[in-house]
């Protein structure tokens, strides 16, 4: 055994040196996201097939995703991945105050990926966009004498154009900016009729319009939709047409709700391993701490729960969130404060991890940098890919 | 060897030990505490053994419930093969009997064989192997065996909690529908849990299917364990070639289990979501596809058929060296031809999909693979018996399972070529030729090499050793018992029985006779091993360091070892090279010869 790694308390019994258990843990790891790679492969596998078999339904459905929730959300979850391996090599650099607050942020990127996630699911579910039954878009063949028809489907479309990415507010928006607008077309907006089949509603994207900007308003009285077009762009690149729901097979038309399903599972079995990741960060915050932060560290933990409910709540415009939220802060605040008098009277000890032991940051960056690089995935397959 | 009435408690070159003699790892520390919290991979192993053979118990008296009711055309027992009319459903019909076959699969596989091997025998002997204190990550290997209970209480629940919610709401006067899926008794899918079927039919999935994901974190866990020390706790001088082959059977089953389970476990995913959620990617009617449902579910499960059996591969090629006294022959061939199975396992899952509709080119692709798999299998075999060429064979025991398994195994194995043939597959598909094949490759060949690995390592797990005659005994009836349950089934499989019938023409009445008579054999020779090992618990001679005169590290360990495994560092050398132990008649056991590690080392065999 290693003289100098005898005296080391991190080294576990069986282990001859720290070297032998720094490879170990990192193998460990590294066979452990084998098998989420090979999890998610699962899906990325039906996700494929499906799009395969279905490219119109992807085509279609894929229009409800908001590309710039979801570029946000990239570049959020990216940085927070930057902020994990500085964290890690901080610590390899026994950086102790640095190694902090960088995990601090990492923790902070992750709520804030869920925050905007919530946003994006809360929309859908106003939009009657929600998994299983819950969608416009359901379909289910019955025994004999029972067959569930399209008509929500064909009502949902009929509605709204398409399956819109609007949040409850936004749909708000564009009927007030109708009613305002409906009687004389002005320029950047265009008129097409909801009972006539032929017009396609991409006709001006087919010009080189970006599609990310169009908003589809709701159907007036009069059976006239207009889609506002914010401020039409041109871009270089050559755009395929989305498809038409009433022009799909009807076969099609019937897996809408598939790429829904397909989208839900995959992006909440990522969010999952977001909140598993969030889980381990705080645990490395908690141990990299000096015994006085340490004091915070479940404070900080119920602060960002608690921020998360308050935002839920006012984003619902929902009550016992708001509730949740402050019973939250205001504990964080009590065990806090409880704890840190408790510290204070005594001497302040450093963090975990430093140069001479640092694997559980790096083993814990691994995890987090691989739900992050399954995102750098779901992100271009299910929002950008046309 | 039992008959040494006192042995003498010596180290491996025979010195009487110095020290605290009594102290092991069995009685370190006591309390169930201190087990259910214990890190030390030996008694990991212990609590394994008992969740394992408590699950094979359950399995077996479904099987044995099975047997009966078929031993004659009709109903046998009303409480299987009744045919349930009150609630009048279109799956009501037969349910028992569909949810008694269901079980037994379910139980068997996911609870007893998959973890059978490498959690009970791998946990307690690979880290002896390698020469280390443990695994790679001891709180890993106690979770995994948290997540193995965890899932066995889902499937508990599959069995019962249906039955107990309605007996709640019975109580308090509530309706049991507005409980849902929570309601639900039993399964009836069968084990493979085909879609659409279970998308909805009425018996309780979801818990069975969370259990099974439950317990292939349990499975997960232990092959990454195991990885990881293999790669990382070898002792120095132990390189890749001086493992014993058990370390490159449980090497391979690893991969298997690291890179084949997952795809399970989001397979059971998407398909707990399709109940609770109602998700359609399996539903035909919603416009899913099955058939990608069992894609999914043979990636794993063929696989898994690998988890089952190489293991088994793994203990009988220490078997067959260590009792055949004579090198092992082809040492490299048998450790590749162990990776080159868990490769090629996974390129030849659409062999059960062969009468699904998938395209005649992949059905030949996946024919062709299936073949070639056939190749590492047979120089496994034929390794084997030039091992036992012109060695000097002592039918001990183990030995006596090897060489059942050898039969069983080729029978297992070769019937497995006719079902890999295209034309005979579409001829024998779903009858009992398939029921025949794999239960003589899983129960005729991992079951057989499962016991005999217990029976070679009992000493050194208990320290005890056992009644050879009664071991002989029961070995013989299990023999006897399984030939005579399975290799009818064969035959009444080619003239048409089909499986999971719960009922069938009476020209298939002398076959199913005969079937179950051997499943009663089968179950007393089990119950003779039970009797036995219990015997020996209690009255069993000590043992000695070395019984068998095996040269891999564990025998150089005391019997049973300490928390630590050994007092001191043990000697590293050619796990097959027996030259150096000699048989020692008053201790009962062999002893090492006094050499030093280099000695060992650059001895020629």
């Amino acid at each position: 055994m290693n003289q100098d790694d005898a005296h080391n308390p991190h080294l576990a019994h069986h282990f001859d040196s720290m070297t032998q258990q720094f490879e170990s843990s990192k193998l460990g790891m590294w066979l452990f996201l084998a098998t989420e790679v090979l999890m998610f492969g699962g899906l990325f596998m039906a996700y494929a097939i499906y799009r395969a078999n279905n490219p119109d339904v992807y085509m279609f459905a894929h229009q409800a995703l908001d590309t710039r929730l979801g570029a946000i959300n990239t570049a959020v979850l990216l940085a927070s991945s930057f902020t994990m391996a500085w964290a890690v090599r901080a610590a390899q650099m026994s950086q102790r105050r640095l190694i902090m607050v960088l995990l601090g942020l990492t923790l902070l990127g992750g709520a804030g990926f869920m925050v905007i996630k919530t946003v994006e699911y809360s929309g859908k579910y106003a939009h009657h966009l929600w998994i299983g039954p819950v969608n416009a878009f359901y379909y289910e063949a019955g025994f004999i004498n029972k067959d569930t028809t399209l008509t929500s489907a064909e009502y949902y479309v009929s509605s709204h154009g398409s399956p819109a990415h609007e949040t409850p507010d936004a749909a708000h928006k564009s009927t007030a900016h109708e009613t305002t607008e409906a009687a004389a077309p002005s320029e950047g907006e265009v008129v097409l009729d909801a009972h006539a089949a032929a017009p396609a509603p991409a006709s001006p994207v087919a010009a080189g319009v970006d599609h990310s900007s169009i908003q589809l308003a709701a159907l007036g009285p009069t059976g006239v939709a207009h889609v506002v077009i914010a401020e039409p762009r041109q871009v270089g690149v050559a755009q395929h047409q989305y498809p038409k729901f009433e022009q799909m097979s009807s076969n099609d038309r019937r897996r809408v709700h598939l790429f829904f399903d397909i989208y839900y599972l995959m992006t909440g079995l990522h969010g999952l391993h977001v909140l598993v990741g969030m889980a381990i960060i705080w645990v490395l915050l908690h141990k990299a701490a000096d015994s006085l932060t340490r004091a915070w560290t479940p404070s900080f933990a119920l602060l960002i729960a608690g921020g998360y409910f308050l935002f839920l709540g006012s984003h619902l415009g929902l009550r016992w969130p708001l509730v949740l939220g402050i019973v939250l802060l205001l504990i964080a605040a009590v065990v806090g404060f409880m704890r840190h008098a408790k510290a204070a009277a005594d001497v302040v000890r450093p963090g975990a991890y430093s140069r001479q032991f640092f694997d559980p940051v790096e083993i814990g960056g691994l995890y987090w940098h691989l739900v992050d690089l399954i995102w750098i995935f779901l992100f271009p397959l299910l929002y950008l890919i046309r | 060897m039992t008959s040494n009435p006192a042995p003498i408690i010596t180290d491996a070159f025979g010195h009487p030990r110095k020290g605290n003699l009594s102290r092991n790892y069995l009685n370190e520390s006591k309390g169930i505490l201190s087990w259910l919290l214990t890190l030390d991979h030996k008694r990991i192993a212990i609590l394994y053994m008992v969740g394992v053979l408590t699950s094979f118990l359950l399995g077996g008296i479904f099987a044995i419930l099975l047997r009966t009711e078929l031993i004659a055309p009709g109903t046998t027992l009303p409480a299987v093969g009744g045919i349930n009319t009150t609630s009048g459903g279109a799956d009501a019909v037969w349910s028992q009997y569909n949810q008694m076959f269901t079980l037994h699969g379910a139980v068997m596989v996911f609870m007893f064989i998959i973890p059978a091997i490498p959690a009970i025998l791998g946990n307690f002997v690979l880290p002896l192997h390698l020469g280390a204190k443990d695994v790679a990550f001891p709180r890993l290997n106690l979770m995994s065996w948290y997540c193995y209970m965890i899932g066995g209480l889902f499937f508990l629940w599959t069995l019962g909690g249906g039955l107990f919610v309605r007996l709640i709401c019975k109580i308090f006067g509530l309706d049991p529908e507005s409980f849902g899926q929570l309601a639900n008794v039993g399964l009836d899918t069968g084990w493979t849990f085909y879609t659409p079927y279970s998308t909805w039919t009425s018996s309780s999935v979801i818990s069975a299917t969370m259990g099974a994901f439950v317990l292939g974190f349990s499975s997960i866990l232990t092959g990454l364990n195991f990885i990881a020390s293999i790669h990382m706790l070898r002792r120095p001088g132990q390189g890749w070639t001086k493992l014993p082959l058990f370390c490159w059977g449980i090497y391979a089953t690893s991969i298997i289990q690291i890179l084949a389970t997952p795809v399970l476990a989001i397979t059971l995913l998407l398909l707990t979501a399709e109940r609770a959620f109602g998700v359609g990617i399996f539903d035909p009617a919603k416009g899913g596809d099955p058939i990608l449902y069992q894609h999914f579910f043979w990636f794993y499960s063929h696989p898994a058929v690998y988890i089952m059996i190489l293991p088994g591969f793994a203990i009988v090629s220490e078997l067959i060296g260590t009792f055949s006294r004579k090198h092992i022959f082809g040492y490299g061939f048998i450790a590749a031809s162990s990776i080159a199975i868990a490769i090629l396992g996974f390129l030849v899952w659409g062999h059960h999909m062969f009468t699904s509709g998938q395209s005649p080119m992949l059905s030949a692709i996946f024919s062709f693979i299936t073949f070639s798999i056939a190749v590492p299998s047979g120089i496994k075999i034929f390794n084997w018996l030039a091992t036992m060429y012109k060695g000097s064979i002592r039918l001990d025991t183990p030995m006596l399972y090897a060489l059942s398994f050898i039969w069983l195994f080729t029978i297992g194995g070769l019937t497995g070529v006719f079902c890999a043939t295209l034309s005979v597959d579409l001829h024998i598909h779903d009858t009992y030729f398939i029921v025949a094949h794999f239960h003589y490759v899983m129960v005729g060949s991992t079951l057989t090499a499962f016991l005999g690995g217990m029976y070679y390592w009992w000493p050194k797990m208990f320290g005890k050793m056992y009644s050879e005659r009664w071991a002989r005994f029961g070995c013989l009836l299990i023999f006897i018992g399984f030939n005579l349950t399975f290799f009818i089934q064969f035959i009444a499989g080619s003239q048409g029985m089909p499986r999971r019938y719960a009922d069938y023409p009476a020209q298939f009445h002398i076959h199913h006779f005969i079937s179950t008579i051997g499943s009663y054999i089968l179950t007393v020779g089990l119950f003779a091993v039970l009797f036995n090992w219990i015997h020996s618990l209690r009255r069993g001679a000590a043992a000695p360091v070395n019984p068998w005169g095996a040269n891999s590290m564990e025998w150089q360990a005391p019997s049973p070892p300490p928390t630590a495994n050994f007092e001191t560092d043990p000697i590293v050398g050619d796990p097959y090279d027996y030259s150096h132990w000699h048989w020692n008649e008053e201790i009962g056991g062999y002893v090492l010869e006094e050499m030093t590690n280099d000695e060992i080392r650059n001895s020629k065999q």
